[in-house]
């Protein structure tokens, strides 16, 4: 790796890819990025992902910084060319937010808008995930529907922020309200993995966000992924990753799971940022 | 400069790929024995990619490979009962008794906001029952106004078989004016009526009424 500097006052670049450290105003966070995307075992690669201002610093402070990963449904038409239609719609929704309003809110309302034109285009049939954050000032507000992950690890711990839209999760929840809870008939329940929210359906009504931004400190790394990553890899495992830099553990995740090569390797893709002074 | 970006969100290292490796994906992936599906990473009108077969398998693919795409296994799928939703405007929301009767889900009325945040906006009236609110979930959503509870701040009900418009407050916090009058039961609305949710004003305009009604062109149909 070799280290140049193309800014001096205002920025400074590593190296050799995917990842720029950019310098910044005091008491400001600036932040590494990376992103990882293979076909694992599958015909075609039906994810898709934007990361939007992360290589300009000037923009990450005006507009903010934008991650999405949508995951096209496998079981449904058109699965790539609906989780691009849907990255391509948020980030046109992410480009023309009003940031001096409720962002949180916004980009709640801009899931209804992105559902109902994937809905009107495809039908009905195509359906895909979303999970996506913004970084703005310091913040961070994410949105996910399906079964991707949202992930923040912070002082040594991962947390996993998002809760999968599944059919299982359902089931867990109906089990709570019975005297006896069954966790094996709801593991083994075949549809488990079905989704029960998606985009691309007729309304949606099961969206995931934080109503309160979460407030972004030194250090923090936050990963958006595909079940082809969340589904594949224990915790342990991504938060040891996740301790690396961003573009270093993007490889290292494709490396891992390459090694792996489970025959029904999903999809996977990635994005990660991790934030720092 | 190594770290580049490809115009799509796409972050890549273009002293190892001379174009986007992530935008090529999708052809990418028919990439096996050495015949590779070269296309430029060029903006394409969808009916390209589109017009593939749902079931489209790469005669040239492994056939390891083709046998994984074949199989369900694995793959994301949508709820059990999930049907793809027989529409009959742009947007369905209510599934109500006329849809069930009629097989169609037709528009009875309209509001249209004539002063607030939402001007000039028109919202569909339908059979039965309207929840009317902020959220999306909502029969009729309107957006901006935090004066608007997010759920069910009112209702508005079309009943077929007395041919009649209601407007039935609900969990508002708000007084609802019609008219200019506060009202806390279900009124009777009439054509023209302006209903005052505080910072919206909506206008009530019926579709069906002693000229018109589903029911009797049932009988046409």
């Amino acid at each position: 790796m070799f280290l140049f500097k193309r800014n001096s006052k205002t920025k400074k670049v590593t190296d050799s890819g995917r990842t720029r450290r950019i310098k910044n105003i005091e008491g400001e966070l600036s932040y590494q990025v990376g992103n990882l995307q293979k076909i694992g075992a599958r015909s075609s690669q039906e994810d898709s992902f934007a990361l939007i201002n992360a290589l300009d610093v000037n923009d990450i402070r005006q507009n903010g910084l934008f991650a999405i990963v949508a995951d096209g449904m496998g079981g449904m038409k058109d699965g790539k060319l609906v989780s691009e239609t849907a990255v391509a719609g948020f980030v046109q929704a992410f480009r023309s937010l009003n940031r001096d309003m409720d962002i949180s809110r916004q980009l709640v309302d801009s899931v209804s808008q992105v559902n109902s034109l994937l809905n009107d285009k495809f039908d009905g049939e195509g359906g895909t995930t979303v999970v996506l954050a913004m970084i703005y000032k310091g913040m961070a507000y994410w949105v996910s529907v399906g079964d991707s992950s949202i992930y923040l690890k912070r002082n040594g711990g991962l947390f996993k922020l998002n809760r999968d839209h599944t059919y299982r999760n359902k089931l867990y929840l109906e089990e709570l309200y019975k005297v006896e809870i069954n966790k094996n008939e709801v593991e083994s329940n075949k549809d488990g993995v079905r989704l029960s929210e998606f985009l691309g359906n007729s309304r949606v009504d099961e969206i995931d966000n934080n109503i309160k931004p979460l407030k972004l400190k030194k250090n923090d790394v936050i990963m958006l992924c595909s079940d082809g990553i969340s589904g594949f890899m224990d915790e342990d495992t991504i938060s040891d990753v996740l301790s690396l830099p961003p573009e270093i553990a993007c490889e290292q995740l494709g490396k891992l799971i390459d090694g792996r090569s489970h025959k029904n390797q999903d999809n996977l893709t990635a994005v990660v940022i991790s934030c720092m002074n | 400069m190594p770290a580049v970006e490809c115009g799509r969100g796409h972050l890549y290292d273009n002293n190892i790929y001379t174009t986007c490796p992530y935008c090529n994906n999708s052809t990418q992936a028919i990439n096996f024995g050495g015949v590779a599906v070269d296309r430029d990473n060029k903006t394409r009108p969808i009916s390209d990619v589109y017009n593939q077969p749902n079931n489209f398998v790469n005669p040239m693919a492994d056939p390891y490979q083709s046998e994984v795409s074949v199989l369900n296994e694995g793959k994301t799928l949508p709820p059990k009962d999930y049907a793809k939703p027989k529409k009959v405007e742009d947007d369905n929301k209510t599934v109500g008794l006329m849809k069930e009767k009629l097989g169609i889900d037709p528009v009875v009325g309209w509001l249209v906001c004539i002063e607030g945040k939402e001007v000039g906006k028109d919202y569909k009236i339908r059979g039965q029952i309207n929840t009317i609110g902020r959220s999306e979930k909502m029969d009729i959503c309107i957006k901006n106004d935090n004066t608007i509870s997010n759920e069910n701040h009112a209702r508005l009900s079309y009943s077929e078989r007395n041919n009649k418009f209601n407007l039935i407050p609900a969990e508002s916090k708000n007084v609802i004016y019609l008219n200019d009058n506060e009202i806390f039961t279900p009124t009777v609305l009439n054509a023209y009526d302006v209903i005052d949710f505080g910072e919206t004003k909506l206008m009530f305009i019926p579709f069906c009424s002693e000229k018109f009604d589903w029911k009797s062109t049932k009988q046409v149909m």
